[in-house]
């Protein structure tokens, strides 16, 4: 009898909810973090590959839904744009801060930041958007907290778990990111942060601050890693936030997030 | 051996699969749970009993690859294995007529099951009371998705069941 309890099905299902239980309770992640760092080291070839070959597949499909020689055209285009829509925020960055006679150190240009580039390697497995893997870790100097961008400025993310081969990429539609922007023509300061993992709000802007649609949001460079003026979006709608208290805007940023193959990694400001 | 290492290629293939393929393919939208999906099926097929360690294995590989918290995964894949194990006991499964519509029942009720749990463990229960359309909406485009590939993995394993291993439960056995 006691023999048939041990071996049924109700006993293993609560056996494991027992132990897989107080394992998530107390999720002792300092205790996996190695082994996942193991895992994601011998694996993370494999995943490249398999991210490689998704990507193509996935633009199989679209060259079948539209002419090949224009598709090429318009991929040129949308990667020129985000250069120009990054080049421009820190243009009009750069002439306020000549304007106002701002201290050089606020701002850091770009091309004296140290990047290491890295390819993508999987993403979130839950389609939430919130975060991506590369297949270069500690090894290569990335450390916990390091923004991430795409294209010479525009802002992704930043660093979150860093293995000694691997690293994990919180982009910005993840909840759990909080940066900090301004709008860069006028200064207007608020808090970025992800919306499950589909969208972007700035948040926290004082009531008595003006912003509209269709302005730039960038960096503030407050943080201890995040240099000023990497852009982030441009404002798509202004609303008052659920307490009434601030104002928020919804941002649309240029960056497919789904679609990132490589990103480079600030390892170091510059301006040091 | 050689059983237990094509079960564990096949786990961290179905793992690859769903960090680094769907998320591309579907380029952001909702991709279907082919992890969940061949959880459902090695149960239909195989039974709760000899599908239990495997289930167990495979919630913790796609644990440490979703960087989801230790043990998630593996409570909710044990917990609806055993839920479809008790109904398939139940409902005419072996039916030709309604098999399949007990089947896609088994998806959808293991689909929402899923994203609650995950949700719930994960700590976004505001993203449900924010928005309740939203969330059905996405849960039912992912249940629609997650049939179809059900249905694939289903009759695959049939087949190299059928095939390679001559009617012989050989895999999980």
């Amino acid at each position: 009898m006691k023999s048939k309890f041990f071996s049924g099905k109700v006993f293993k299902v609560f056996l494991v909810l027992a132990v897989f239980g107080l394992l998530i309770f107390f999720n002792p992640s300092k205790f996996f973090n190695p082994v996942r760092s193991v895992l994601s080291g011998i694996a993370a070839p494999f995943q490249k590959l398999a991210y490689l070959f998704s990507f193509k597949t996935a633009q199989v499909g679209d060259f079948f839904s539209s002419i090949h020689r224009f598709k090429q055209d318009n991929e040129n285009l949308i990667e020129e744009n985000r250069r120009l829509l990054a080049e421009n925020a820190m243009l009009k960055d750069e002439k306020r801060e000549n304007f106002i006679l701002r201290e050089q150190l606020k701002l850091l240009p770009r091309d004296k930041f140290d990047l290491e580039t890295a390819h993508v390697i999987s993403q979130d497995p839950y389609g939430l958007g919130n975060w991506i893997e590369i297949n270069k870790g500690a090894n290569y100097g990335i450390r916990q907290g390091m923004p991430v961008i795409i294209s010479g400025g525009l802002l992704a993310g930043k660093i979150g778990e860093v293995y000694s081969t691997t690293a994990k990429i919180i982009l910005m539609t993840n909840p759990n990111s909080i940066i900090n922007g301004i709008v860069a023509d006028t200064e207007v300061k608020g808090i970025v942060r992800g919306e499950y993992g589909l969208g972007i709000v700035f948040d926290m802007v004082l009531q008595t601050d003006v912003i509209k649609e269709g302005d730039e949001i960038i960096t503030s460079g407050l943080g201890e890693n995040m240099p000023r003026g990497l852009f982030i979006g441009n404002v798509r709608e202004v609303k008052p936030s659920s307490d009434r208290l601030f104002q928020q805007a919804l941002i649309s940023s240029p960056i497919k997030f789904s679609g990132l193959q490589t990103v480079s990694v600030i390892k170091n400001k510059g301006n040091e | 051996m050689s059983k237990k290492i094509i079960g564990a290629m096949a786990i961290l293939v179905s793992v690859f699969i769903q960090t680094s393929v769907l998320p591309v393919l579907f380029g952001g939208h909702q991709p279907p749970n082919f992890i969940l999906m061949a959880v459902v099926v090695w149960t239909v097929v195989y039974g709760f009993s000899a599908a239990f360690p495997w289930i167990i294995f495979c919630g913790i590989v796609f644990d440490l690859f979703s960087h989801s918290i230790a043990g998630s995964n593996v409570v909710i894949f044990v917990l609806i294995s055993y839920l479809i194990s008790f109904l398939s006991g139940r409902l005419l499964i072996e039916s030709k007529n309604w098999g399949s519509l007990v089947m896609a029942f088994f998806v959808l009720i293991s689909t929402f099951f899923y994203r609650i749990m995950i949700i719930l463990l994960q700590g976004r229960v505001q993203e449900i009371a924010d928005s309740y359309a939203k969330f059905f909406q996405y849960s039912a485009k992912e249940a629609i998705c997650n049939i179809v590939l059900f249905f694939l993995i289903f009759f695959a394993v049939n087949k190299i069941n059928k095939y390679f291993y001559r009617s012989e439960k050989i895999i999980f056995n």
